[in-house]
């Protein structure tokens, strides 16, 4: 008993710097982006959505206020990694020129996430269908004031598990919810609606409490990858 | 010696089991003294932050539905149901409209109560809202949320303790299958998000809900609400949940507890059927809440339910005929409903059927469903009678109107799906001259108009065929 525990702890301190290093993604698109026949130049982002939970030994906790604030900083930690790009951004929120008021782009903002959860379960089944066109918002995104200068309208969705120190030390002895973090960033076509792009990312490390200050340690370098392989601004001229 | 620590073992593992059916009594009886004596712990407390930070969640993310007389009204209904009884410490009583086509309602424990536009579509009456109401709230006074709270999370840490005890004992062929089966417990326990909150929104035990009835019913009586009309909400709630998929039952959905909800609410309502009590008059309702409907119908035309929003435009139509914009609706939904037909068949509706169309909603995009549909015979007389329906409504309301933007655009949008592009750029053109060049749909229109007409002038060019 003593020897296997002993052995357990050897391979958890062996595995966790791995993981901590490691943030697997993969990325589709349709063929106009591969061909380089749509070039993104300018992005329209919609607001992000963030699930975060924490796990302890009392069972699991919702962590409303954190998942808002993790949800924002992922936001714009994807803004700011388009933004190197020299990809134009506007906030889905803005008014531009057109005579809405803030209350009616907020429920054009809605409508527009609506219909995108509306296909989220079809894209994240089968993403690679990106590639023939498969999937669609329909034209409805154009509604949205932003989509008027925009190439692509972006939605950033993200889910997270905390796990307390007490749950960590369980989770070694007998098993159970592992620490993770996942972000999946898909982008339409903001004239047609067509959903050109999709990327998603996952990280198994334990960032604990510092899910905002860690964000880009987490999703860095995977952003950076995965907007070079979708030719994005000047990450195609650096991965041509 | 091997043989004793293993015989420790599992006595220690069976008495831990035995313990838990004598800490349930314990809890129940527990339970019943909290609520008449509620004292808040530090874990309450943090229940009640919870529920704060969701109120602001949902109002910053625009999901609450800001119009003054459909509030109105609602807080009329909500603060007659409440009479004179005083608020409970921590909660302060306010009833919202939430942007969800789902129907639902749920109470928050510091005293929001939620009612979607979902289920303020498919009632009938005021009554029949202040029943809703009235369960919802006495959640809130019983301090339900924070007892299910309390009563969970004595279990899982009770499963956690079980299940590092089972692993101190040493792995044999008796108390393998214990070991994973706590484990097995343990990942399902895991998965469940904060359970006060999760509870109020997709229902408590089956005790809680039912003192919520069973208070709820008083409470709807004594501000002189027929509860007769309670009963009749269930029987509307079991008959309407076939229309469409809904990826997960609500408690306002779950047909055992709504059978048995509605004979105990029938039961109640039978013994107070001498009073005269108020049931108020459906007209009267749907103009009430006539916002919310409409907003609904929009929704469901976005989250693939069209059947739905054909039900719901068709009874607001109904009440109302004289109005253009509920004929204009319900032109939308018809046009949206395609190939389906406006009701499920009898197969659709056998558990079979629903499986299928669970497993067709998560496999198939909108397009891919309805080119399914247009393959057979059924599918084909489906569209054509939608799309006749559809034009008919549009061309009565323009009859009325001739410059209403939202027909105009619907016939446009239906000449497009039909191939008739030329007549399709017709209405398109008079939309743009009737519409503010300003307003949020101009451009997506003028893009509209470009494309049908190189349509429309490609037929032309290639025209008929010469004999």
């Amino acid at each position: 008993m003593k020897t296997r525990f002993a052995w357990m702890m050897i391979l958890a301190l062996l595995v966790a710097p791995a993981a901590k290093a490691i943030t697997p993604s993969w990325s589709y698109e349709a063929a106009k982006i591969t061909n380089g026949s749509f070039p993104i130049r300018s992005a329209c982002m919609m607001p992000a959505t963030g699930k975060l939970t924490r796990i302890g030994m009392k069972g699991a906790e919702g962590m409303s206020k954190e998942s808002e604030d993790w949800a924002a900083a992922l936001e714009s930690l994807v803004e700011a990694h388009l933004k190197t790009a020299n990809v134009e951004m506007t906030p889905a929120m803005s008014v531009g020129t057109s005579s809405a008021s803030a209350e009616e782009v907020q429920q054009a903002v809605l409508q527009v996430a609506e219909k995108y959860n509306g296909i989220a379960a079809q894209i994240n089944r089968k993403p690679k269908e990106i590639g023939k066109g498969r999937y669609t918002l329909g034209d409805e995104v154009a509604l949205l004031p932003c989509a008027a200068k925009a190439d692509v309208i972006v939605f950033v969705a993200a889910e997270g598990q905390v796990t307390t120190g007490g749950k960590k030390a369980m989770s070694l002895l007998v098993g159970g919810a592992i620490p993770y973090a996942s972000l999946v960033l898909t982008m339409a076509d903001a004239k047609t609606g067509e959903i050109v792009a999709f990327a998603r990312m996952s990280n198994a490390e334990n960032f604990g409490e510092k899910f905002v200050a860690q964000a880009n340690d987490v999703f860095g370098k995977a952003l950076d990858k995965q907007f070079g392989k979708l030719r994005l601004g000047t990450y195609q001229k650096a991965h041509p | 010696m091997k043989n004793r620590r293993l015989a420790w073992g599992v006595a220690g593992c069976v008495l831990a089991l035995a313990a838990v059916p004598v800490q349930r009594v314990c809890q129940a009886q527990e339970e019943s003294r909290e609520a008449t004596a509620f004292q808040f712990t530090d874990i309450d407390k943090q229940v009640l932050d919870e529920a704060k930070t969701m109120d602001e969640v949902f109002q910053h993310k625009g999901l609450v539905m800001h119009d003054a007389d459909l509030q109105a009204y609602l807080d009329m209904v909500g603060r007659r149901v409440l009479g004179s009884r005083a608020a409970p410490e921590n909660v302060s009583f306010q009833f919202r409209v939430l942007r969800d086509p789902m129907v639902q309602a749920f109470a928050l424990p510091n005293g929001t109560v939620y009612v979607t536009i979902g289920l303020l579509s498919l009632l009938q009456n005021e009554a029949q809202l202040a029943g809703v109401l009235a369960h919802e709230t006495s959640h809130v006074y019983e301090r339900h949320g924070y007892l299910e709270n309390r009563s969970v999370r004595k279990k899982m840490l009770t499963i956690n303790i079980l299940q590092i005890a089972a692993s101190a004992v040493p792995i044999g062929p008796n108390v393998g299958t214990v070991v994973s089966a706590f484990g097995l417990a343990l990942q399902l326990g895991s998965m469940a998000s904060s359970v006060a909150l999760v509870a109020s929104v997709f229902g408590y035990s089956r005790e809680m809900e039912h003192e919520a009835d069973s208070d709820g019913l008083i409470a709807m009586t004594a501000a002189h609400y027929s509860p007769a009309e309670l009963a009749k909400g269930f029987g509307l709630l079991k008959d309407d949940s076939h229309l469409e998929f809904e990826p997960f039952t609500t408690f306002y959905r779950d047909h055992p507890k709504l059978e048995e909800r509605q004979t105990f609410a029938a039961g109640y309502a039978a013994n107070h059927a001498a009073e005269k009590l108020d049931s108020g008059d459906e007209k009267g309702y749907l103009a009430k809440v006539a916002p919310a409907i409409c907003a609904e119908i929009e929704s469901d035309l976005r989250s693939r339910r069209a059947r739905t929003a054909v039900a719901r435009a068709t009874r607001l139509n109904g009440i109302f005929p004289e109005n253009l914009r509920y004929r204009t609706l319900l032109a939308d939904a018809y046009r949206a409903l395609g190939p389906k037909t406006p009701l499920p068949t009898d197969a659709e509706k056998t558990d079979h059927g629903q499986s299928e169309h669970r497993k067709e909603y998560f496999k198939m995009t909108e397009q891919e469903e309805a080119a399914r549909l247009l393959k057979t015979p059924e599918g084909q007389a489906a569209l054509k009678e939608s799309q006749d329906k559809a034009e008919g409504l549009y061309k009565n309301v323009l009859s009325d109107d001739a410059n209403f933007s939202a027909a105009l655009r619907g016939l446009g949008f239906l000449y497009e799906d039909e191939g008739r592009y030329e007549e399709a750029a017709t209405e398109y053109k008079t939309y743009l001259s009737v519409e503010a060049g300003t307003s949020m749909d101009h451009m997506r229109m003028e893009r509209r108009l470009a494309a049908v007409q190189k349509l429309a002038d490609a037929a032309a060019s290639t025209g008929p065929a010469k004999n």
